[in-house]
């Protein structure tokens, strides 16, 4: 997995390629360690996301409790079939923000 | 060898003693190699001035030395040449005086007595005396020939003292007279006789003298003849006299080549040297060759250019024409200077030789000397270098010898806290790891900061141990307690026996398989009363021993909640979340499918929060996922109102409940196992019993991941609804 970070002023963009899984879940809670104290938003771009589990879900729910609690945004961005599949099962898809390109 | 062996020191002190010897060693041999590229140098050096010199001399000097030897020879040449046209000069000379003489006889003869003349007397041998030679019977002589011998006899003392005078060189005079009467002065009175005791008949006018001094009017010059009287080769002088434009006689004298050729070879140079003289037509008069190109010819008047190679031949043709000069010429095949001047008297050639070899000896001998020297340099730096080498090798010997023992010395002194050390080191690692510091240690250098290093090491290394000792009891014991743990979570959950085996309406099935030694997943079955069964199964994000007591804390919730509202599972698990909600640390959740069934009537109420879409069989057919009204995990966010769906089953109709440790079981290729395998398996037979198809599933599954690690656990529920007999 392959973690990009770019910040633009109060939106923090995530970029996230490869399996986020059991095993590489924590790289993504480490990587977002600290930087979600002085954003309004996060973007995840999961283009080149292939597959999430319950664990990479997990840290998305975080991030969305973290931006929730101080009125922020959390949105996906190109969120494939099979990622929403699990959105989509978990019942977090009507609480998303989800954009497509 | 074995000496040395033994004194050499071993270890540290061995090495440095062994540094020390090579660099010694590598300074004597730089050492030698510098003396001997010098030496070379050197030697180079002088064997280039030699070279240059050897050029030197070979070159310009010998260039002068040759000039100085031809120059030489030439002026020697023309002098010698001189020499010998000056005896010609005298012969000519007297000729002159002598015919002038004779003349006046003849053309006043009143003014000359009249001597008797004699014929020749054999007792006369050996002295100078005029003899008259007639050509017959002397009495059949012309009175008037006689009368004038007579007078001309008063010339005897001229001519006596012209032939005694110019002794050698002028053998004879003969004054012959037209009618062939002569008169000769010579020391042969008794070589005039045959042996028979008879005079010998003297033709005068048949000699080529008289013939040749008719003929050109003046003074002839025979070239090489052989001697009438005498056995000897001579050269014969023939001069006419004529009074009033009339020949009256001829006069003859000769020389001999004998006497010519000694005063020649008198002026010969070197031992090689030799000198020849060649007459106008090419003739060799004189020679000192015995043998080859330039050997007195048999036949005197053969011209000798015909016959010598053609450097000598052009030679003696420039010779001949009255010119000096110096060449060099090839004789019988060595190499000579050819150095030739004229004889102006009688226009002949002298040509000198001398060995081209001879006359360069004392340079070749200067060169060769001046190459024995640079060879005995040579030869002495080889020596003296040797002789140094040896002194050389000598010292290094010793210098290391000197160096071996004072170094050993040193380096054991240096060495022996070292020494020490490494036994005590050696005791560290071999017994009870204490390295104590020792005043041996305490050297100011680098071994006493090794040596604390080894006894700061030492103490640490034993608070290490200690602490990796405590650290091993504390995971032992950590094992345990998660053994423990898993034993009670175990516990926690319902078994089918004996409550749930074999009830009225309903088949139910369940197992559980974790990745670790507490999971995460969690499952439930009860009674809320005679009709009512709730069944759940749920998935805890998340895996350990926080997993395991969230898992325990939802099922708890589950279950109470559902009791309080009395079945009724929306609202029930509204109520959950909120308080798993509360409870729930670092967005730790759960995904949930609960579901009441009412055995009499098969209707099911199932709320699916976040969970797998169950895979159900109806009517008979095949397994199809099931989609279904799908709400929020729970623990996640607090507001959530869950939906319920509502299904009536029908008798043999299955539900089959699984969580994610199935679909998303995973293979070393990072394929899921999906859908499509997981309803392929459940279908391969899916009227077996719940038993056998819950096993063909974790079997498939179990072929499918081939040895690649599961993350997850797996966990299914599978119910058959069989209706209650009414």
């Amino acid at each position: 997995m392959n973690i990009t970070k770019q910040k633009d002023g109060s939106r923090l963009t995530v970029s996230i390629e490869g399996s986020l899984d059991i095993r590489t879940a924590p790289d993504l809670s480490k990587a977002l360690e600290g930087e979600l104290d002085d954003v309004d938003e996060v973007y995840f771009d999961l283009g080149g996301t292939s597959y999430t589990s319950s664990a990479g879900l997990r840290v998305l729910l975080k991030t969305f409790q973290v931006m929730e609690a101080k009125d922020g945004r959390m949105v996906l961005k190109n969120v494939n079939e099979d990622l929403y599949d699990v959105l989509k099962l978990s019942g977090f898809v009507d609480f998303l923000e989800i954009e497509n390109d | 060898m074995k000496k040395i062996k033994d004194v050499m020191p071993k270890g540290l002190a061995g090495k440095l003693v062994r540094f020390v010897v090579i660099f010694v060693f590598l300074m004597g041999l730089v050492f030698f190699i510098m003396s001997r590229i010098q030496v070379g140098q050197l030697k180079k050096a002088v064997r280039q001035e030699g070279e240059k010199s050897s050029d030197l001399i070979e070159g310009e000097y010998s260039q002068s030395m040759d000039m100085i030897n031809k120059e030489s020879l030439l002026q020697l040449s023309i002098w010698a040449a001189d020499k010998t046209d000056d005896e010609f000069w005298i012969i000519d000379h007297d000729m002159r005086s002598l015919g002038n003489q004779v003349a006046d006889i003849y053309k006043h003869p009143e003014n000359y007595n009249r001597i008797p003349v004699h014929g020749p007397k054999k007792e006369n041998a050996g002295k100078f005396v005029l003899q008259a030679l007639y050509p017959g019977d002397p009495a059949d002589t012309a009175p008037e020939t006689v009368e004038m011998l007579e007078r001309l006899a008063n010339l005897e003392p001229m001519m006596a003292e012209m032939v005694e005078g110019n002794e050698g060189y002028t053998l004879d005079l003969y004054i012959a007279t037209l009618d062939d009467v002569t008169l000769a002065m010579d020391m042969l009175s008794d070589g005039k006789y045959d042996e028979n005791g008879k005079l010998k008949e003297y033709i005068p006018s048949s000699r080529p003298w008289f013939q040749g001094a008719v003929a050109t009017g003046d003074m002839y010059v025979s070239s090489a003849v052989h001697s009438f009287f005498y056995n000897m080769n001579e050269v014969v002088y023939g001069y006419p006299v004529y009074v009033d434009g009339e020949l009256v006689a001829v006069l003859e004298a000769s020389t001999a080549l004998g006497v010519i050729e000694r005063k020649m070879s008198e002026r010969n140079i070197g031992s090689e040297g030799f000198s020849i003289l060649v007459s106008k037509g090419g003739q060799l008069v004189c020679t000192q060759r015995t043998d080859g190109e330039l050997v007195m010819r048999e036949d005197m008047a053969e011209d000798i250019r015909g016959s010598v190679n053609p450097g000598l031949a052009e030679l003696i043709d420039t010779a001949l024409l009255g010119e000096s000069g110096v060449d060099q010429v090839t004789v019988d095949g060595k190499e000579y200077y050819a150095a030739y001047a004229p004889l102006n008297t009688i226009g002949w050639t002298q040509i000198t030789f001398a060995s081209v070899d001879e006359l360069t000896e004392p340079t070749n001998k200067l060169l060769e000397t001046m190459e024995d020297s640079n060879d005995d340099m040579l030869r002495t730096l080889s020596n003296d270098f040797r002789f140094h080498s040896i002194l050389l090798i000598i010292g290094l010997l010793a210098f290391m010898q000197f160096a071996i023992i004072v170094v050993s010395l040193l380096a054991q002194k240096r060495v022996r806290p070292i020494q020490k050390m490494t036994d005590a080191v050696i005791d560290f690692v071999g017994q009870d790891m204490a390295f104590e510091m020792k005043d041996v240690y305490r050297t100011g250098d680098e071994i006493e900061e090794l040596a604390e290093s080894f006894d700061v090491m030492s103490r640490k290394m034993k608070e290490y141990v200690a602490e990796i000792v405590e650290n091993a009891a504390e995971k032992e014991r950590a094992k345990a307690e998660m053994e423990a743990a898993s034993q009670i979570q175990f516990k926690m959950l319902p078994s089918i026996e004996p409550d749930y085996h074999g009830k009225p309406g309903y088949e139910l099935y369940v197992a559980m398989e974790t990745a670790k030694e507490v999971g995460g997943d969690l499952y439930d079955f009860y009674y809320l009363d005679d009709d009512h069964l709730v069944i759940t199964i749920g998935d805890v994000s998340g895996k350990g021993i926080t997993a395991a007591l969230f898992m325990a804390l939802s099922k708890q919730k589950l279950k109470a909640e559902m009791i309080l509202h009395n079945g009724n599972v929306a609202e029930a698990m509204d109520a959950a979340n909120k308080r798993l909600c509360e409870e729930s640390a670092d967005a730790m959740f759960v995904t949930v499918w609960q579901g009441v069934l009412t055995l009499s009537t098969g209707e099911l109420q199932f709320v699916n929060a976040g969970h797998m879409y169950a895979a159900v069989k109806r009517d008979g057919g095949d397994f199809k996922i099931e989609p279904d009204e799908h709400c929020m995990l729970m623990g996640g966010l607090d507001f959530i109102n869950y939906k319920v769906n509502t299904t009536t089953l029908k008798k043999g109709d299955v539900f089959y409940l699984y969580t994610d440790g199935v679909t998303e079981a995973h293979n070393d290729a990072e394929e899921l196992f999906g859908d499509d395998r997981f309803l392929a398996a459940l279908n391969e037979n899916s009227n077996a019993t719940l038993e056998e198809l819950d096993k063909t599933v974790r079997k498939r599954v179990l072929e499918f991941a081939d040895g690649a690690e599961q993350y997850d656990d797996i966990t299914t529920i599978c119910f058959r609804y069989t209706g209650l007999e009414s």
